[in-house]
């Protein structure tokens, strides 16, 4: 799997991939929140409160991509694994056909 | 002369030609399409990297071959790769638009010759009546690739304005404390997505089955990257006979005249995409 970082800048490359899994976490948490409180397993106060540290959260991210200037570069990341993923889905649910397999034909 | 038939003249042998390279390592024939003819007319356009391109017969048919390497280009080079796809794509087109039914080779088909015995002519020997099924089979037709596109913005827009839940969603978010609203926007986009996402099943499907009625052979395609706001919904290669064209464009028109939809069209071209390997499997359907 090859996650390619858009940015030549070692510190910055290596800067966006930590903020980049930091955004990852932060929608997976989003998404359990959101699963609960589909769920009704939340009361009013407790979606309230964790709606509130979220939003702190994702202005956070938002700031920090900003001020170290590696928007750019999270999106590189971000875009990387979604390929890598779409490519390991295919694989495993459409495996490569004698075409594709390569062009060269043995020797008789 | 075709299938069944009893052909009196002697079977032609093939010598195979430049089977090993200066320095004895066995070379290759790079293959551009099996047409059909015996004695076609020699080709006067250069082929890649302006190699001679000349024919290699067998009965009716014949390969379009150039003599080189005896293996595929190196595609580091961008640039270099997209001028020698070209270029193949090029001397494929010429001979289609000349000689008719032909079984284009994609690019980068390349046969490594043996010393003693021809390894094409024997893989046209070998495989002749499928070829010659196949080239029946393409006879009057060409490939068009069909992409449709969505406008996310008007489709998004739509979802919104059909879904009651979302729009009860939208209207209660003024109300609610500030952390409340915020996780309700999120389910608002969640849900828009899901919708999205069902409709653009729908959709595909539709779509398919619509132009799959206007076309001989449809093949789906992975969904390539948009525009900017845009979203590729479907892509197809689609092989088509004469007498369906029209028909084929008139359903391509309605399609890109529904608000939130665009059409691109590519072709008439050679039907790259309803060829199998040089396997000798039949083609589908």
């Amino acid at each position: 799997m090859i996650i390619e970082i858009e940015d030549n800048d070692l510190a910055n490359g290596l800067l966006g991939l930590v903020v980049a899994i930091v955004e990852i976490v932060k929608d997976t948490l989003q998404l359990q929140a959101l699963r609960r409180m589909e769920a009704g397993s939340l009361t009013a106060l407790e979606i309230d409160r964790l709606g509130e540290a979220l939003m702190k959260l994702d202005s956070s991210i938002e700031r920090l991509k900003l001020d170290l200037g590696v928007a750019a570069s999270v999106q590189s990341v971000r875009d990387g694994l979604d390929r890598a993923i779409g490519q390991a889905v295919d694989t495993m649910f459409a495996p490569l056909d004698e075409d594709e397999l390569g062009r060269m034909i043995p020797r008789c | 002369m075709l299938d069944g038939q009893h052909d009196s003249r002697p079977a032609p042998t093939l010598a195979p030609s430049a089977a090993v390279d200066h320095d004895g390592h066995p070379s290759g024939r790079y293959v551009y399409c099996i047409a059909p003819g015996s004695e076609p007319a020699p080709l006067e356009e250069a082929g890649i990297d302006g190699a001679v391109v000349y024919p290699v017969a067998w009965r009716d048919l014949h390969a379009l071959v150039h003599d080189g390497p005896a293996e595929p280009y190196q595609v580091a080079d961008p640039a270099l790769t997209a001028e020698r796809i070209l270029r193949h794509h090029q001397i494929v087109t010429s001979a289609w638009q000349r000689l008719g039914a032909i079984l284009p080779m994609r690019f980068n088909t390349v046969i490594v010759e043996d010393e003693v015995r021809g390894v094409l002519a024997a893989w046209l020997e070998e495989n002749y009546s499928s070829l010659r099924a196949k080239q029946a089979a393409l006879a009057g037709k060409a490939e068009y690739g069909v992409q449709v596109f969505w406008e996310t913005a008007v489709i998004l827009r739509e979802t919104f304005a059909a879904n009651p839940e979302i729009r009860q969603l939208e209207a209660d978010l003024a109300s609610l404390p500030r952390g409340t609203a915020y996780l309700r926007r999120q389910q608002v986009e969640l849900i828009a997505k899901r919708e999205v996402d069902a409709r653009a099943l729908r959709d595909c499907q539709g779509l398919t089955d619509r132009l799959r009625r206007c076309v001989d052979l449809l093949r789906v395609e992975k969904p390539r990257q948009a525009g900017e706001g845009q979203q590729q919904l479907l892509n197809l290669a689609c092989l088509v006979s004469r007498e369906r064209e029209t028909d084929l464009m008139q359903e391509l028109a309605q399609i890109d005249h529904q608000a939130g939809y665009a059409v691109r069209l590519v072709g008439p071209m050679p039907p790259y995409s309803f060829c199998s390997g040089m396997t000798g499997r039949e083609l589908p359907g």
